[in-house]
């Protein structure tokens, strides 16, 4: 060690340059790894919320809960013994109550039908929020006396 | 082990760009939701045409429109071919095909896609 200090090291512009291409590249090396895990922590979070609002939307499309219309709202044949996937039972629907939220600030604002005229007609539906998205599916609505096609709208929102 | 091995500087740069392309190649972007839902609204169509019980071609075109009014695509049933939205197809991303047997009478073959 006391032999390195007294003769000293070599400095050449060339081993300067070196270090300074070396440093530069991991600043963009962790520059970019930061980028990629913001933007990968900001998708996995709009995923999860994609998720559990489609997999409510097909919970009630598809299956059928009298307690929580939320939970199924599928009418349900006596005859065949079975829940009828994508046959709404509109007298059970009607009682579905928006609010409910599946996150700490992500919550299901709206539910409503779109008829084949266009015409809209709100179930339930609260308050405001931000950064909204609606998810769709189609369906046949199952009325005491007649069956309509229509579009089953929820629309989600953040607080 | 004594004589150690050869580390340059040149090795350094080289393996620090290696790591910045793979990290880069290693983000993917999920581009897999709008796929998801064109093929969730494709199944809720053959549902409901099934529980009909009808293919009857005026109906399905009427239903495509409603379901895809700004996409378009095509259904093929048996020998009938509905065509819906405007098909051209430059500019827009792959097709989201379906293909079912229908059994009936006879088995009949239904291919569904969707330009999106």
């Amino acid at each position: 060690m006391g032999d390195f200090m007294q003769k000293g090291f070599i400095f050449s512009l060339d081993a300067a340059f070196s270090v300074l291409l070396i440093f530069t590249a991991c600043a963009v090396f962790l520059s970019h790894t930061a980028g990629i895990y913001s933007a990968q922590k900001e998708e996995i979070k709009d995923f999860s919320e994609f998720r559990k609002a489609s997999s409510l939307l097909n919970l009630t499309v598809n299956d059928r809960n009298e307690s929580n219309p939320l939970y199924g709202s599928a009418f349900h044949d006596s005859g065949k013994k079975r829940v009828m996937e994508n046959l709404i039972d509109y007298s059970l629907l009607e009682k579905a109550e928006a609010g409910l939220y599946l996150g700490k600030d992500f919550f299901l604002q709206k539910i409503s039908l779109i008829f084949e005229n266009s015409t809209e007609e709100i179930i339930t539906e609260i308050g405001n929020g931000r950064n909204c998205f609606v998810l769709e599916r189609f369906v046949i609505v199952k009325y005491a006396l007649e069956k309509k096609k229509a579009k089953i709208l929820m629309r989600f929102c953040h607080e | 082990m004594n004589r150690g091995f050869i580390f340059s500087y040149d090795a350094l740069l080289f393996l620090a760009a290696v790591s910045f392309l793979v990290l880069q190649m290693a983000y993917l972007p999920a581009e897999g939701k709008e796929h998801f839902l064109i093929l969730q609204k494709q199944h809720d169509l053959v549902k409901v045409w099934l529980m009909e019980g009808s293919f009857e071609k005026g109906s399905i075109a009427r239903d495509l429109n409603f379901v895809f009014p700004n996409k378009s695509g095509s259904v093929y049933f048996g020998n009938e071919k509905i065509i819906f939205g405007s098909q051209k197809s430059k500019g827009k991303r792959a097709s989201v095909v379906e293909c079912i047997y229908i059994k009936g009478p006879e088995i009949r073959k239904l291919t569904f896609s969707v330009f999106y």
